[in-house]
């Protein structure tokens, strides 16, 4: 359209708006629905969760797979093979150094972590319950770390993993002090040579690796409480916002003297209606 | 309260039909655990959202955004700590596959060492 038919339809005002850009319209919409930025927000951690999970699985699947087919292979020593020494000179040939640099790396570790750990324990957080790791497992238990049984929790695990977080700090100092004694059991397996001390180390890894992997398990499940407990306090105060405008529409209605018994009615159902959704919010919480 | 006492209320309730079933749906085949709690909640929330659009001022509007920064705040402090504690499971497994590893030569040494003892 030409600059002069655009005023003339200006003056006789039938011009028409040009379309809204893709901007704009998603602009209007976002300016009409302020909870949408929120729920993007609330969406996207679903999949971060989801990849996590996975990420987590992978490394847990492929340690257990391992640790699961050399349990299976050596689970007879301690038994008729319980005469069987290490060769030292075989030992020596091969320049097993992996005791000096492994305690090396797990004292290291532990400073670290001890550090870390300080923090929470200057705030006199609970220490960490010592974890009781069943002995006797089967090589069977370790193959089954399929997707869908880790962080498969219940409510039976909720106390667990909702105790995750206060119980982080004394776990982390465990975690660090038992690779100390796991490299120690290393050492010892090198130097003495014997089958028990190869069974010890063995049952180090195993226990670590449980260990390991229920703290994975307890880390996901906590991560997924708090995050249930922020989503449940945004929803409370957007729900406490909704509610205060609604009542706030009603006042003023009433202030200015302009009752409109139909609108009246609206905003009241509108009041029923949020007090009845926030109501069942609440109950699903006490429900057992 | 017990879950039939929950589902009467929901079959009650004045929630739109859609959301009704699938919470009903929900509750008739799934464990009410934490993970199905939390999908009932995010029905109830949708059907609140659904039922109170248009009524906000300007300054909800803000009072919005300003919550949803905190509450993105916090989200982003789950997200960090979880990313840490997942590398360090990782690199925990990774340590354990290289101790297996260790342990698995020295099993076969101690099996050759046998078969030699043995001739």
């Amino acid at each position: 359209m030409k600059k002069e038919e655009m005023l003339v339809k200006k003056e006789e005002g039938v011009i028409e708006q040009p379309p809204a850009t893709t901007n704009e319209v998603a602009e209007a919409t976002e300016a009409k629905d302020p909870f949408k930025t929120g729920r993007e927000r609330i969406a996207s951690i679903t999949n971060f969760f989801s990849r996590m999970k996975e990420k987590a699985v992978r490394a847990t699947s492929n340690a257990g797979a391992k640790l699961s087919r050399f349990w299976s292979r050596t689970k007879s020593f301690g038994g008729e093979a319980a005469a069987a020494v290490l060769s030292a000179d075989v030992l020596a040939k091969k320049g097993y150094n992996y005791v000096e640099g492994k305690v090396a790396e797990a004292d290291k570790w532990t400073g670290e972590k001890a550090e870390q750990a300080g923090e929470y324990i200057g705030k006199n957080v609970a220490q960490a319950k010592e974890y009781v790791v069943e002995k006797g497992t089967q090589a069977a238990e370790y193959v089954g770390d399929k997707a869908e049984q880790f962080a498969g929790f219940v409510e039976s695990n909720y106390d667990r993993a909702a105790n995750f977080t206060k119980e982080k700090a004394g776990q982390l100092k465990k975690f660090a002090e038992d690779k100390v004694e796991l490299a120690k059991d290393f050492a010892f397996l090198a130097k003495e040579k014997t089958v028990e001390g190869f069974v010890k180390a063995r049952d180090g890894v195993k226990d670590r690796y449980n260990q390991v992997k229920t703290y994975g398990e307890n880390a996901i499940m906590s991560a997924k409480i708090r995050f249930a407990e922020v989503k449940k306090r945004y929803r409370e105060k957007m729900n406490d916002i909704r509610m205060r405008r609604v009542q706030s529409s009603m006042n003023k209605m009433a202030r200015n003297g302009h009752v409109n018994p139909e609108q009246v009615q609206v905003l009241q159902l509108q009041i029923n209606s949020l007090i009845e959704r926030m109501g069942l919010l609440q109950s699903i919480e006490t429900v057992a | 309260m017990n879950k039939q006492e929950f589902i009467e209320k929901i079959k009650a309730s004045s929630l739109s039909d859609e959301n009704k079933q699938k919470i009903l749906s929900l509750l008739s085949e799934k464990e009410l655990d934490f993970e199905t709690k939390e999908q009932i909640k995010e029905l109830i929330q949708m059907d609140i959202e659904a039922s109170t659009k248009d009524h906000l001022a300007e300054e909800d509007h803000q009072e919005i955004a300003s919550a949803t920064e905190e509450m993105s705040q916090e989200l982003s402090g789950i997200e960090k700590d979880l990313t840490e504690d997942m590398q360090f499971v990782e690199n925990e497994m990774n340590d354990l596959v290289t101790m297996v590893s260790d342990l698995d030569k020295i099993a076969d040494q101690m099996s050759i060492d046998q078969i030699k003892a043995s001739i």
